[in-house]
């Protein structure tokens, strides 16, 4: 894998919903895009993959999605959030946070010794 | 709550077929994706070529995101069931035989199981419209713990005894008592009566019943007492038929039997107990409405079992309480108590021919599975090699397993959605025959229930007889499949339809030998002589209410009573082609309540025997076709001017004078027969009850001598004697348009009527047993005809050889009959256990009945040789060159 991270089953969902909040409406592609850059390129991503994960958020009302014109005028169809998909976000995020915090003082005292 | 919404959604696009749609706007956004990814490539200095390359190649593939995409959008199970469905439908169309012979054996067959179900669900699992109706319980014997009253002789003075007693037993709530009669109704004294069934009931009825009146008000404790008694509940069919549900009935009054009664309320329109009941009084303990007939003795009791008790616990105090009030009874059964939930007291009568019709209906069922289990068993072999292509083209079993799964379903529910207008039909059917037997019951309805039980025994048909060829699939190994070629022969497979036909023959055999002996039951039946000739006579029963009939209670005579009979008699003979006409107060097979009286020789000692008394017109055996064995008939010139005199059956003058000449002699009785009647005849016996039935001992007093309060009349005819019923009402309209004329009826209905449940079983279960040998005979023609075309080519080597073709005739012939031997034979075992369940109803006959069982045997054997002989005729006239060269 050259060293790049495979994505996690159940984070995709959560790296959308946090772009998304970041950057605000986005078309699948750009939102590919982002996520490899945020993740330092260290994220292996088939951009296919993010599409079922589109679909099923957009199944469970996160986000929303509409047809539109991209920077330089292409029709592309853009996401972007729900009143419940910023809702999601913050308390996924928050649900992240207290797990890798728990998961990191298993690691760190090991580490050490 | 998000996932549902989620699913939702996808269930919604899988339904509403939006798969494709999705696909093409998804299509669009990929190659948005694509082309916005490949104009980056190229700003980055790349051909376009090679830039698209890379975009496809970062994305993972067109195809696969599609798909995985696809996946996301519906349900994919249901997709791949709808495929399943889909090939199923093409899978029929190319055998349309296959699938039409197992939809249509399916819908027969379920059908029936659904009717049958309905029967059940309407009249066994019926909820009655009571409040907590399984802690009403119906009291027979009520009388061994004092919960009974005695109406003859009673005088008039309230008996309390019934209230305390109830009041002592602790384990019920409430006891009331009721009987029902036929009642004249009229809204004012100088209409038309109408003859209605009424109950008389005590205060508490509905307080054991739990029923509430849904307009007025139910029965005050004190109504109870005479005097105070002429109040009077009516059905919601009448309140809505008579005064168009009109709130203000209440208060109105009514007259039955010409006495005055006041509406105080409505019943509910489910409430039908007694069953056809329209009015209810509180009159049990009246001497002197005289709403029920004199005769009708008998009273039933119901009790309210206090809430959270076992009935365990209300019988043992009622088997106390009837101990110690009669500790000099022989310890008999005839003085305990027995308690029975009403539900059950109900539908007694019906309920084990309704199990036994179950039972029957489920066999044949059982019988049409395993036949298509035969039949798709001969075809999954047949399958073999396409399954065994498909395997190793990387079809999973599972995968194979569900489509024959999915196939054998979808032909199950066809068929039993088909068989829901079989049962339809079958219900139509049976309720136009007008079967007196399920006449006390609400009719079956093909309502939600009916339609849910039919789903579930097509799931269940379509799994049994699917499960054989899914199993078949399932265990294709495909290089054995595809190496011995295109037609594999499978011992074990052709060994396990020969069991299954078997199974069939045995099931079969058991509903045949029941319709057997049903049979010879009915024909029993008919050769029963009855003493009375039932062609050609109408009858009908007037009963006398108002003024000029009421009974004179210081013992003087009503002549009215007698004029009006001799007037109705007089025009009755008058009408053209009315052969013969009299009256009796109570004509064998009518379902008048029956009274014995004790009646004696006389002599000093002698024990009294109990025999009936009956009020006739002269002519009354010549009408009916009884013979008068010995002395004399009535004569118009028997009235109170001249000697008392009475007609003895055979069986009562056997008892007072055996061996003597009865004729002379004088009869003794307590009731009727102040002066005691010389005997100036004797008839033979006849039997009141209908053929199964057994006789009584009757005598006959003429009515000009003795007032009689109601007449049942007949007129005989050469000709159609339903078709002088309007005749007949018009002859007693003549004379007092007042009085009902009621069970207006010909006697060979009455004796139908008699033998309706009888009739009722062999109907159906001679239908289930014809249709079971039918299918019998397809599975043993599939069997043997499967056989000879697998063994085609080895019987044209013998006959090259030079057999001759009788021995190949016969071991295919054997072959049949062999299992039809094998399978009759566990049936025989079968009916030896099971058709005691019919001795209820069985006459003449036991259930162990040789002829009817041997018959059967004989049955199946020769069936087995019918259905043998086109494929072994074919067999035996196979042509060698042309067997040889099929290969």
């Amino acid at each position: 894998m050259g060293g790049k991270a495979d994505v996690w089953q159940g984070t995709l969902a959560l790296m959308i919903l946090k772009t998304l909040e970041t950057i605000g409406p986005q078309h699948g592609y750009g939102l590919a895009r982002r996520i490899e850059q945020t993740s330092g390129d260290k994220l292996a991503l088939n951009y296919g993959t993010l599409y079922p994960a589109l679909l099923k958020l957009e199944q469970e009302g996160y986000i929303r999605s509409r047809w539109g014109a991209s920077d330089n005028n292409r029709k592309a169809k853009f996401y972007e959030l729900t009143k419940a998909g910023q809702r999601q976000a913050r308390k996924a995020a928050a649900e992240w946070e207290q797990a890798t915090a728990i998961l990191a003082r298993f690691l760190v005292p090991a580490e050490e010794a | 709550m998000r996932k549902l919404r989620a699913f939702l959604i996808r269930a919604a696009n899988f339904l509403r077929g939006r798969g494709r749609g999705m696909d093409r706007q998804f299509a669009a956004e990929l190659e948005s994706h694509i082309e916005l990814h490949t104009e980056e490539g190229v700003r980055a200095g790349l051909t376009r070529e090679e830039a698209r390359r890379q975009a496809i190649l970062h994305l993972g593939g067109v195809e696969q995101t599609r798909q995985a995409y696809r996946e996301r959008v519906t349900i994919p199970l249901l997709d791949g069931i709808l495929k399943d469905l889909r090939f199923a439908l093409r899978q029929m169309r190319r055998s349309p035989g296959f699938a039409l012979t197992a939809v249509l054996t399916l819908a027969l067959a379920m059908g029936a199981n659904s009717a049958v179900f309905a029967l059940v669900h309407a009249i066994l699992l019926r909820q009655l419209p009571f409040n907590a109706p399984e802690r009403v319980l119906d009291v027979d014997k009520a009388i061994a713990v004092g919960l009974g009253y005695n109406m003859v002789g009673a005088d008039s003075q309230f008996d309390a005894s019934f209230n305390a007693a109830a009041q002592s037993l602790h384990t019920i709530e409430a006891a009331a008592m009721y009987t029902t009669s036929g009642v004249n109704f009229s809204i004012d004294s100088s209409s038309a009566a109408e003859r209605l069934h009424a109950a008389e009931t005590s205060a508490q009825f509905l307080r054991v019943l739990g029923v509430t009146p849904h307009l007025g008000r139910g029965f005050l404790a004190e109504e109870e007492i005479p005097g105070k008694d002429h109040v009077v509940l009516i059905s919601d069919r009448l309140w809505r038929s008579r005064w168009n549900a009109d709130p203000a009935v209440i208060g109105k009054t009514i007259h039955v039997n010409a006495f005055d009664f006041t509406i105080i309320g409505v019943l509910p329109p489910r409430m039908d107990f007694p069953t056809n009941t329209d009015l209810w009084a509180p009159t049990i303990f009246d001497e002197q409405t005289d709403l029920r007939e004199p005769g009708a003795l008998f009273t039933s009791v119901v009790v309210r079992a206090k809430p959270n008790l076992p009935i365990d616990a209300v019988r043992a105090e009622f088997t106390a309480r009837a101990a110690s009030m009669n500790p000099n009874a022989p310890k008999g059964e005839d003085m305990r108590p027995v308690l029975t939930p009403i539900a059950a007291q109900l539908t007694k009568s019906i309920r084990a021919s309704l199990l036994m019709l179950s039972l029957a209906v489920g066999l044949m069922l059982l019988v049409a599975c395993s036949n298509l289990a035969a039949l798709a068993l001969a075809r999954a072999t047949r399958q073999q090699s396409e399954f065994a292509v498909r395997t190793a083209l990387g079809a999973t079993q599972g995968r194979l397993v569900r489509q024959q799964l999915v196939e054998f379903l979808s032909i199950a529910i066809a068929g039993g959605l088909l068989g829901l207008l079989v049962t339809q039909g079958i219900l139509q059917m049976l309720y136009m025959l007008k079967p007196a037997a399920l006449a006390d019951f609400p009719r079956p309805a093909l309502d939600p229930v009916v339609l849910a039980f039919t789903v579930l025994v097509a799931v269940f048909a379509g799994l049994v007889f699917g499960f054989v060829p899914a199993w078949v699939a399932a265990r294709t190994q495909p290089a054995a499949a595809l190496k011995l070629g295109a037609v594999t022969h499978s011992a074990r497979g052709t060994r396990f339809r020969k069991v299954l036909v078997a199974g069939e023959v045995a099931v079969a055999f058991l509903l045949l030998s029941a319709a057997g002996l049903l049979l010879r039951t009915m024909k029993n039946m008919n050769d029963v002589p009855l003493g009375y000739d039932v062609k050609g006579i109408l009858s009908f029963s007037v009963s006398l209410h108002g003024a000029p009939y009421f009974k004179d209670k210081n013992g003087a005579s009503t002549p009215a009573l007698g004029d009006f009979y001799t007037a109705v008699l007089s025009r009755l003979s008058a009408l053209p082609g009315a052969q013969g006409t009299a009256a009796i107060s109570t004509l064998p097979l009518e379902k008048r309540p029956e009274m014995l009286l004790p009646v004696t020789s006389g002599v000093a000692g002698d024990k009294p025997v109990a025999a009936a008394p009956r009020f006739a017109s002269s002519g009354y055996f010549g009408a009916l076709g009884t013979p008068i064995i010995a002395g004399r008939d009535f004569s118009p010139s028997d009235d109170r001017n001249n000697e008392r005199v009475v007609i003895l059956s055979r069986d009562l003058s056997d008892k007072l004078w055996p061996g003597q000449n009865p004729i002379g002699k004088q009869l003794h009785c307590l009731w009727y027969c102040k002066t005691p009647p010389v005997v100036v005849g004797i008839i033979p016996p006849v039997r009141r009850y209908g053929p199964s039935g057994s006789t009584l001992a009757e005598y006959y007093m003429p009515y000009t001598q003795q007032d009689w309060p109601y007449m049942t009349f007949l007129v005989r005819t050469g000709s159609n004697p339903a078709a002088l019923a309007p005749a007949a009402r018009a002859a007693v309209a003549a004379i007092d348009p007042t009085q009902a004329i009621y069970n207006v009826e010909t006697m060979q209905q009455l004796l139908n009527d008699n033998e309706s449940l009888v009739r009722f079983e062999l109907f159906t279960l001679s239908a289930f047993a014809v249709f079971s040998v039918l299918l019998v005979l397809i599975g043993l023609y599939g069997v043997v005809s499967y056989s000879v075309a697998q063994r085609t080519r080895e019987i044209g080597i013998r006959i090259a050889l030079g057999s001759r073709r009788g021995p190949i005739l016969r071991s295919l012939i054997w072959e049949s009959a062999a299992i039809a031997l094998a399978g009759a034979a566990v049936g025989l075992g079968a009916s030896l256990v099971f058709l005691r369940l019919l001795s209820q109803v069985l006459f003449g006959v036991t259930p162990h009945d040789p002829r009817a069982l041997g018959g059967t045997m004989l049955c199946f054997l020769v069936a087995s040789i019918a259905a043998a002989w086109l494929p072994a005729r074919r067999a035996a006239s196979i042509d060698p060159m042309i067997a040889l060269r099929a290969e």
